[in-house]
């Protein structure tokens, strides 16, 4: 997906968004409400027609081949609508047979071990359940590429550990899978690389490991004196400075690139103690969506890449881009 | 009770399009009427005709049923009245006694709602309290049409009164079918029976002269002799005793049941489809059949009814008169049945089932063209169907079994005009989701057409825009072959333009 352009009357849903999915790969694919997470999902489906750029599965065209693409890929909603008057089994071959192929064998393995009642009315499931028909109708399909929209929205616990179990399979076998998701954990498990979108520009892609590199560390140190300098203006942000017991406390938010030149300051102070904690996604997730100026970092490091709208993504060999 | 108010401001927020603008369109029918009344039946010659030639006559009887006072013109209006109050207004009535008292469950909006400060009846009594304001409303534009076209305050007064009663016990009546099945499509099916039925049962008692006229409300409306000098007061505390009735009746059903649930359990079903529903076009007849089942059956049961009195009805004017108006009926229940599946076509985009599909290898080609092919073959086999219940209805009531065969020929005739609707309802749920509602209002005027056009005397200009009439008064006239063609090279080019326009558009969720 290159540069894509989707309006809505006046409203710009997608703003050049770039968006590359290696194949064989779990992307994680992040953002805050209405930052155009499903609008992206909707326009590779070919539900939406682009209004600039362009959008290609496995090298095929998202809206003028949609049939063609819709036969190697599984999509599953955030948002569940099924039909009030069949059964979730009814629901489930339906879905499947549309697609071409029924197993029957794994039609069973999914529904016993997503513990489903197929025999009920969808009408009386609820929104976990509803979930648990398009996932199984989308993972007994065995297609090429998943397109999962906040899939484990409504799931308990047990049955979206099972989830990440099924998707941790599907990588197995080869599936290339963009997993929409809000549950961090869930990202950091299953996704090797993650694009970080807001206002409908992908602020930030990358493997996790290179998107955490690029977020701050927090540093805890308790020191004998106050420090004299601690490299402020050099990467260092949320200092806090407090007496504690007649030694000093400091806290701050650390950028890679200057715990070096921190270090030396508290060990000049006298450490006490000293916690350093690694970014998790969460951190970075907040901190990219709290960054109100909404600039893309300009100094990414290397395997994390900052984007301009239409700017080229990464080479042509994307099953999804 | 604590949050009804609350409740009922939410209900008027998300439903005030049906609060106001349905009522505010039986106004302007009611108005249309009361014109053509107050223009026709102006002099006392004309009402004398009326009173000696058109009251008693079998047809108008049946149809009507009796008339009361009918040398005023406020009489003859309230008579005319009595064919479109149970068709529309009876009908709005019981839709919107369902509607509002389980659209809330039915989105989801009723859990979020109930776990605040609110009884657990209140959405209920705030939906009662909405389809009253309904029928008030409604009741109100009848009285004030009949007053500003002359028919005198008292009786205009009493005339909107018990038109806004008679409604408000159909909108009772959906409230309780409301309580009885977990979604709102099995109560508006049962609602609907329950209408058809009280149409029938009062035809009946006035055909044979029963004295049985406190049986319906339909027959209470005419009862009420609104424009008589005296007052007639028991169909008014008829009315309010069933709406109290049926109003505490709906609370304690209320009261005893789940929330989202009903009194009837839903039933299991089979845990793997039939391999018949495994395709788009089996899919799309699964999700209609119901609609179009129901639809037949009321039809068939409406036109045998009155295809039996055809004989009677006719008054020696020829059998093929009645046959115009049964089949002309018939191929208006055939293309709401047509319309109804390309409104489906619609909800299932609106609720985003056609996205979930369409991520499927079925592309937009092959799920419209599905569509079309069910909602063409459901209103056929309705208008087949209407057709043979008609003939057979007419070879009873003349002993002539020879009238079967024209009646399902003349049906036939009227199936380009039921294509196009069909057609046109495509087209635009093509265009937009919602649009295609417009083409209700194009069968509902068919309608008025169809069942007292003669009396109303409406010109040419306003009978032709039926497209049923295009067809020519079939079988008593000859059939329009010319026009026919016309309109079903029409309707395959309408069609055409909506799957090509829905082909480059966005789909609304999915």
């Amino acid at each position: 997906m290159r540069g894509l352009i989707k309006n809505y009357s006046k409203v710009r849903a997608l703003d050049g968004l770039d968006l590359t999915v290696e194949r064989g790969e779990v992307h994680g694919f992040l953002g805050p409400n209405g930052s155009g997470k499903s609008t992206t999902i909707r326009a590779l489906l070919g539900q939406l027609r682009s209004d600039g750029g362009q959008s290609r599965i496995l090298g095929q065209d998202c809206w003028s081949d949609a049939v063609a693409v819709h036969r190697r890929l599984a999509y599953v909603p955030g948002d569940v609508a099924l039909w009030d008057s069949l059964t979730g089994g009814e629901c489930i071959d339906v879905l499947v047979s549309l697609q071409g192929r029924q197993d029957r064998k794994r039609r069973a393995e999914l529904i016993e071990r997503f513990e489903l009642d197929p025999t009920r009315r969808t009408r009386t499931y609820s929104k976990g359940n509803r979930q648990k028909v398009a996932l199984i109708a989308a993972l007994c399909k065995q297609a090429e590429v998943l397109l999962l929209d906040e899939p484990t929205s409504g799931l308990d616990p047990l049955m979206e550990e099972v989830f990440q179990r099924c998707v941790l399979e599907e990588k197995d076998r080869g599936a290339t899978i963009l997993l929409s998701s809000h549950i961090l954990s869930e990202v950091e498990r299953l996704c090797e690389r993650a694009t970080i979108i807001r206002q409908g520009r992908a602020i930030s892609t990358g493997s996790i490991r290179s998107l955490r590199g690029g977020a701050s560390v927090q540093v805890t140190a308790v020191t004998r004196r106050p420090p004299t300098d601690l490299g402020e203006g050099l990467g260092v942000t949320d200092l806090a400075v407090t007496g504690v017991d007649g030694a000093v406390q400091i806290r701050a938010h650390v950028r890679q690139e200057a715990i070096g030149i921190m270090m030396g300051h508290l060990t000049t102070a006298g450490i006490v103690s000293l916690t350093v904690e690694p970014p998790s996604l969460n951190d970075l997730f907040l901190n990219s969506y709290r960054d109100e100026t909404s600039k893309p970092p300009t100094s990414p490091v290397p395997g994390c890449e900052s984007r301009q709208p239409g700017q080229p993504v990464v080479t042509d060999t994307g099953s999804l881009s | 009770m604590t949050g009804t108010w609350r409740t009922f401001r939410v209900i008027f927020r998300t439903s005030w399009p049906t609060l106001f603008f349905i009522p505010i369109a039986l106004t302007a029918l009611t108005w249309v009427v009361a014109g053509a009344i107050s223009r026709t039946y102006a002099g006392e010659a004309a009402r004398s005709s009326y009173m000696a030639l058109v009251g008693p006559a079998p047809a108008t009887i049946l149809l009507q049923g009796r008339g009361h006072d009918l040398d005023t013109a406020g009489g003859i209006f309230a008579h005319q009245m009595a064919v479109i109050v149970p068709t529309f207004f009876f009908l709005y009535a019981a839709w919107v006694g369902v509607r509002l008292t389980r659209a809330l469950e039915d989105k989801g909006y009723f859990d979020v709602i109930t776990s605040g400060t609110v009884n657990r009846l209140a959405p209920t009594v705030a939906g009662i309290l909405a389809a009253a304001t309904a029928c008030a409303i409604t009741g109100a534009g009848t009285a004030f049409a009949s007053l500003a076209h002359g028919f005198g305050v008292v009786g205009s007064l009493r005339y909107g009164a018990i038109v806004a009663l008679t409604m408000a016990v159909l909108a009772m009546l959906g409230t309780v079918c409301a309580q009885l099945f977990r979604h709102a499509a099995e109560a508006s099916g049962l609602a609907l029976f329950i209408v058809i039925g009280i149409y029938l049962i009062r035809g009946w008692v006035d055909f044979e002269n029963w004295d049985a006229t406190w049986t319906t409300p339909a027959s209470w409306l005419a009862e009420s002799q609104p424009f008589d000098d005296e007052l007639h007061l028991w169909p008014f505390l008829a009315c309010l005793g069933l709406v109290a009735t049926l109003g505490l009746l709906t609370l304690l059903f209320a009261s005893r049941r789940d929330l989202g649930g009903g009194l009837f359990p839903a039933r299991r079903g089979r845990a793997q489809a039939h391999p018949g529903l495994c395709t788009p076009i089996g899919l799309m007849a699964r999700l209609t059949w119901r609609t179009t089942a129901v639809a037949a059956v009321v039809g068939v049961l409406l036109t045998l009814v009155l295809a039996s009195f055809a004989e009677e009805m006719s008054s020696g004017g020829g059998i093929d008169a009645q046959l115009v108006f049964l089949l002309q009926l018939s191929a208006e229940i055939s293309a709401l049945v047509g319309v109804a599946t390309a409104g489906m076509l619609a909800a299932e985009e609106r609720d985003g089932r056609t996205g979930l599909l369409l991520s499927t290898s079925i592309g937009r080609w092959t799920w419209t063209l599905c569509g079309t092919a069910v909602a063409l073959a459901s209103s056929l086999v309705t208008l087949i169907a209407l057709g043979v219940s008609a003939g057979i209805g007419v070879s009873i009531s003349t002993g002539n079994p020879d009238q079967m065969w024209p009646a399902v020929t003349g049906a036939l005739a009227y199936a380009p005009a039921v294509a196009w609707c069909m057609a046109l309802a495509l087209l635009l749920c093509m265009i937009r989701p919602g649009l295609n509602t417009i083409v209700w209002a194009v069968i509902g005027w068919a309608i008025i057409v169809t069942l007292p056009s003669q009396l109303l005397d409406l010109d040419d200009a306003a009978r032709n825009l039926s497209p049923f009439e295009w067809m020519g008064q079939v079988p008593q006239s000859s059939w329009q072959s010319e026009a026919a063609l016309a309109v079903s090279v029409g309707s395959v080019l309408v069609l055409a333009a909506g799957i090509l326009w829905f082909r480059r558009r966005d789909l609304l969720a999915g």
